[in-house]
């Protein structure tokens, strides 16, 4: 059954070029034509040619190898960011749920100051404090990003352990970790994927525009959100250095949300986006 | 009702002193920060720095010159800019207008959008409406708005010179950004517009109104769309304290005098106080304005009980 | 002049799958005819189908006329002008199918399509004298109150209201009653056919328990797997001629003579005083005033009450699944055994965990044994409540109600139970697997020695399976006797009534 499941998912369209993105990714030192480095004054702002297939930039660097490379840092602090928050979410929201009580309450009502909290924000005051770098990133939009996990975990564990079948379970003797095991992960594990898949595509673009507004990578550093700066002053002579960059990051964010949409699916939910957390009115 | 208050307010003190902490954890001088924060020239010498010390108290325990600085701020005095040495507030106030005024843009069209939508989709559901929806609401999220927004102003701006391409004048020159931070918004907003009223089609209500002889549109307007719409407005508090923040990229790309600019160019000049004073005065609107919302649901129904849902 | 509501070849289907099958009926003004079936039968299909309002999924063929109009050719709109005027219905929850947020009286305008601005007040007198023929009182109160400040009585009257608004010639019930206590679904029935008579109004009563209808019914049909089997004149159902079917429907109604079995063993459970008081309304649960009951090994127990009565809060700490706020709740030892008590709750489907196969949820009585021994017991378990094996490695959601109860009850027998609390785990099913699973319950009894405890709403399953009686009402037990014992000389109100209420839904008596 979960064999079945699981092919459903990554036999996709979605999947399929994630695969490849990631690949073509990881391979960059090895496939792509040029030195993203490479400077040559002669050759700037070109259009795509076959010369060089997504065209140059300012300082006339071939723009495929750049984001062939970019996406390398790119890529990374998403993944790390996103599994980040999803480690301490999933932890802290079972725990909550758990032990539920006032400690439960407490966790709640933190969680909700925490969603209210506009993310930008608080990186760029943490980005302050401890200067730019790979793990301020990761950290400075960490320290709230795992809020929603928390929050779709204990929600679906606390469901789940009020359910009248788990209160059935519990009567005729089952210990907490079956329970755990049995009731609460299966049904907790599905959603909770498909929504860091969503936040990994979101994650990817709040953690470009940090690049983008100078305090996210740096130089000789750089990534998709760092490109798409450089190209902005003369994007009227060559768009191509805001498309090329920008149609990565989309691309990436785009398959990433399709494919947790079709985890949701699967799993007979209606749609991924449906998951984030938001106050819910009893009538 | 009391608790929320109390956890409101407790979330703008907690936010306030970390705030407060940053000159204490940032590389540099304390001292001499706050100093640069409370004279309107640049350095100062060693026996000054000590007087300032002993006159203000820097010495004292954290949380009372916390509980000064947050008093001194609440009346008004904000500090001085390290930068152009004129008082904080004078810089803030006016901006944070700003940013109110293009969330609260964005936000109504997000709504009016997915309402449209999202009702489309829903009662459409499966056929070609709902999947081009469907398809368009999952590409929103995923558009990197610093791409976005060059190019559509390479287009409205440059090539066909519709629209201005920065600036906060003229009611043209709102459209764009509006119309960017309206995207995200609009994809969640009008995916739980057709989740709910999907799940009000589908329930009894409706079997029993046509039984009464209503038609279909008097169904749906009467008694599918008012359920139907209640995940809505639970998320729009949310988003609105969200958008507060949010905005940063498009004032900064649209050259917008709003609050995310004005953090933004602070921490990047190292302008502490300023930096310091935004954060607070958006932290504080966004929960505000959460409460407010939450408020308001309270009141308009007492049968509602407020509670947080996965989804 | 009598007007005819006919149905000839009506079949609605899902892809592939035909759910009803060609049924063919003619309904007249003045008649109550009633259309009996077991869950899924594809009796409830009938009144979607004749009325229009078949979900999207389903597709319907065949002939629907009134008065020898077509009315499956007349398009939304036209259709729109039977609904509710001309044709309309009565559900089985009146609550979930009313509009929480609109007040009684604009239900009834809604129907009498007095909808607009301004049409309130020339309707106003109207809407008074309809709460009242249905016994409202006072009219003019009830009007301006929601549907869930009504309890489920008086939602049910509302619902027959708003039904009779417009003056319909025709009323299709879909189950009105299935979910009411004893005594509420006595005066409903009264109602119901006291109107249809007053008005000439003709209704087609659709319910799956034939004991129900058997006083106000002209005539009744019967529905199996989608197809109509059998159809005579009431007084006809008990003959032996009948269908299988049908005296398969007749047999499931719950005889009114057993003989109770006298107490044999010793007190196993006792209350002593116990209470619950609820801080937070948690699960809408009442609350309960102290309680003094002893429960004695081999001995039947029938608790009835109407919802909110306490019944439930009590079964919970009989059997220790919530804590008395005062008082105490002893369970008795047998040497150094303990009593156990497992539960049997209402709901079948919820009673599992709807993603795991039977075995895994069972399984969570056994785990702790070495695998072999529990594969033994639950093979054991299987074969005491009558199931198949195999049926373990399916899914709740390929079992019907009827299986899961019967699951419900092995997983407790997995435990070794001395006592086995039944909340309503007849309520949810129709009245065959009501009865089957009465029957097992019983036999269980008496081959294992159990003690039950059966608490129900319905007095007709109480007057089956009880050796003593304790009614609630109101948070407090307020009668405690031997069956026979309460039949006869019930003292207080409520008792009284509950008994009363049994003669007007009376089970059938088989005509041996």
């Amino acid at each position: 059954m979960a064999k079945k499941t699981a092919s459903r998912i990554l036999l996709s369209a979605p999947a399929f070029i994630l695969l490849a993105v990631v690949i073509v990714t990881i391979a960059a030192p090895l496939i792509s034509p040029y030195d993203p480095d490479a400077q040559s004054l002669a050759d700037r702002l070109q259009g795509p040619n076959l010369v060089h297939l997504l065209g140059t930039d300012a300082l006339g660097r071939d723009t495929l190898s750049r984001v062939l490379h970019g996406g390398q840092f790119s890529l990374s602090v998403a993944l790390i960011t996103t599994l980040f928050s999803l480690l301490v979410g999933t932890i802290l929201g079972l725990l909550s749920a758990l032990r539920g009580g006032w400690l439960d309450e407490i966790f709640l009502r933190v969680n909700d100051l925490l969603l209210a909290l506009p993310e930008i924000v608080i990186a760029l005051l943490i980005i302050a404090v401890m200067g730019p770098g790979f793990f301020t990133m990761v950290l400075s939009v960490g320290v709230v990003a795992w809020t929603p996990t928390a929050r779709l975990v204990r929600s679906m564990a606390a469901q789940v352990l009020s359910t009248h079948h788990v209160e059935a379970s519990k009567h005729v003797g089952a210990s907490r970790w079956f329970i755990l095991r049995h009731h609460v992960l299966p049904f907790v594990a599905g959603p909770v994927l498909a929504q860091a898949a969503l936040r990994f595509g979101l994650l990817l673009v709040l953690l470009g525009s940090l690049s983008y507004l100078g305090i996210g990578v740096q130089p000789p550093q750089s990534d998709w959100g760092s490109m798409l700066a450089e190209a902005q002053p003369h994007a009227i002579r060559s768009p191509w250095g805001l498309i090329a960059p920008g149609a990565a990051i989309f691309l990436v964010s785009f398959c990433v949300t399709l494919l947790g949409n079709r985890i949701t699916h699967v799993l007979g939910g209606d749609d991924v986006l449906d998951s984030e957390p938001k106050a819910e009115i009893h009538g | 009702m009391l608790r929320r208050v109390v956890g409101l307010g407790a979330a703008v003190l907690l936010s306030s002193f970390a705030v407060f902490l940053v000159p204490f954890v940032s590389p540099g001088d304390p001292v001499r920060s706050l100093l640069r924060a409370r004279m309107d020239f640049g350095e100062a010498d060693e026996a000054t720095v000590q007087a300032y010390a002993e006159q203000f108290g820097l010495h004292d325990p954290m949380l009372v010159q916390f509980g000064r600085w947050l008093g001194r701020f609440f009346t008004g005095d904000m500090g001085l800019s390290h930068i152009s040495g004129t008082p904080v507030a004078d810089q803030v106030l006016p901006a944070i207008g700003v940013t109110l005024s293009l969330a609260g843009g964005a936000l109504l069209a997000a709504i009016l959008v997915s309402i449209l939508l999202g009702v489309i989709s829903a009662t459409r559901a499966g056929q070609w409406p709902d999947k081009l929806i469907t398809s368009i609401t999952h590409a929103l999220i995923a558009i990197p708005e610093y791409a976005l927004a060059p190019l559509l102003v390479l287009l409205f701006a440059v090539r066909w010179a519709l629209l201005p391409s920065a600036g906060y004048d003229s009611p043209a020159s709102l459209v764009l950004p509006v119309f960017i931070l309206a995207l995200r918004p609009i994809s969640f907003f009008t995916v739980a517009v057709r989740s709910g009223v999907r799940q009000a089609l589908d329930s009894e209500h409706v079997l029993a109104a046509r039984a009464r002889g209503l038609s279909r549109t008097q169904a749906l307007a009467r008694h599918v769309v008012p359920h139907g719409l209640l995940p809505l407005w639970t998320m729009v508090g949310v988003w609105f304290a969200g958008l507060l923040g949010g905005s940063v990229i498009v004032e900064v790309i649209f050259a917008i005098p709003g609050m995310g600019r004005l953090i933004f160019d602070a921490i990047t000049d190292a302008d502490i106080p300023v930096a310091q004073g935004g954060v607070v005065v958006v932290v504080t609107c966004a929960v505000l304005v959460t409460g407010i919302i939450d408020l308001i649901h309270k009141l308009s129904d007492p049968n509602v009980r407020i509670g947080v849902r996965h989804g | 002049m009598a007007k005819e509501l006919e149905f000839i070849d009506l079949s609605v289907s899902s892809g592939q799958k035909l759910l009803l099958s060609k049924a063919r009926g003619t309904l007249r003004s003045g008649e109550l005819v009633a259309v009996v079936g077991r869950s899924g039968s594809g009796k409830t299909l009938l009144t979607k189908a004749i009325m229009g309002l078949l979900p999207e999924q389903l597709q319907a063929e065949g002939q629907v006329l009134l008065d020898g109009q077509r009315l499956d050719q007349l398009g939304d709109k036209a259709m729109d002008q039977v609904r509710g005027r001309r044709i309309s219905m009565l559900f089985q929850q009146p609550k979930r199918v009313m509009n929480q947020r609109m007040t009684i009286r604009a239900h009834l305008l809604e129907a009498m399509g007095a909808h607009g601005w301004g049409k309130a007040r020339q309707h106003e007198h109207q809407v008074l004298a309809l709460l009242e023929e249905v016994g409202l009182f006072p009219a003019a109160q009830i009007a301006g109150k929601r549907p869930d400040q009504l309890s489920g009585g008086m939602a049910q009257r509302a619902m027959l209201a708003i039904a009779l608004a417009a003056d319909p010639e025709f009323i299709l019930a879909d189950e009105p009653t299935s979910s009411l206590d004893s005594i509420l679904k006595a005066e409903v029935l009264q109602l119901l056919r006291r109107k249809q008579q007053e008005r000439g109004v003709g209704v087609l009563f659709i319910t799956h328990d034939i004991a129900s209808i058997q006083h106000i019914a002209d005539r009744v049909v019967v529905v199996s797997d989608g197809q109509i089997v059998d159809q005579c004149p009431t007084a006809q159902i008990f003959s032996k001629d009948r269908h299988a079917k049908t005296r398969e429907l007749v047999d499931a109604a719950l005889p009114a003579l057993r003989e109770p079995r006298t107490r044999s063993s010793g007190c196993l459970l006792e209350a002593v005083e116990a209470s619950k008081n609820y801080t937070r309304r948690a699960r809408g649960q009442a609350a309960l005033k102290p309680t003094s009951l002893c429960l004695h090994g081999g001995q039947v127990l029938g608790v009835v009450g109407r919802s909110g009565s306490g019944k439930s809060t009590f079964a919970r700490l009989l059997a220790g699944l919530e804590q008395p706020t005062t008082g105490h709740i002893i369970t008795k030892h047998n040497g150094d055994v303990a009593t156990r008590v497992q539960v049997i709750a209402q709901e079948p489907y919820s009673s599992f965990d709807p993603r795991l196969a039977i075995r895994t949820s069972m399984s969570a009585a056994v785990h702790r044994l070495p695998v072999e021994q529990a594969r033994e017991r639950m093979t054991q378990a299987m074969t005491q409540v009558g199931l198949p094996e195999e049926l373990l490695e399916r899914r709740p959601g390929q079992c019907s109600g009827g299986q899961l109860q019967r699951l419900a009850i092995a997983r407790a027998l997995l435990t070794n139970p001395q006592v086995l609390i039944c909340d309503e785990s007849t309520s949810a099913l129709d009245s065959v697997a009501q009865r089957h699973i009465l029957d097992l319950l019983l036999e269980l009894r008496d081959r294992m020695g159990l003690s039950l405890v059966v608490i129900s709403h319905d007095m007709d399953v109480i007057r089956y399976a009880s050796d003593d009686v304790a009614v609630f009402y109101e948070g407090e037990l307020v009668e405690h006797r031997p069956l026979n014992d309460f039949l006869a000389h019930a003292e207080h109100q409520h008792s009284k009534d509950l008994v009363a209420a049994l003669d007007i839904t009376a089970a059938a008596t088989a005509a041996s």
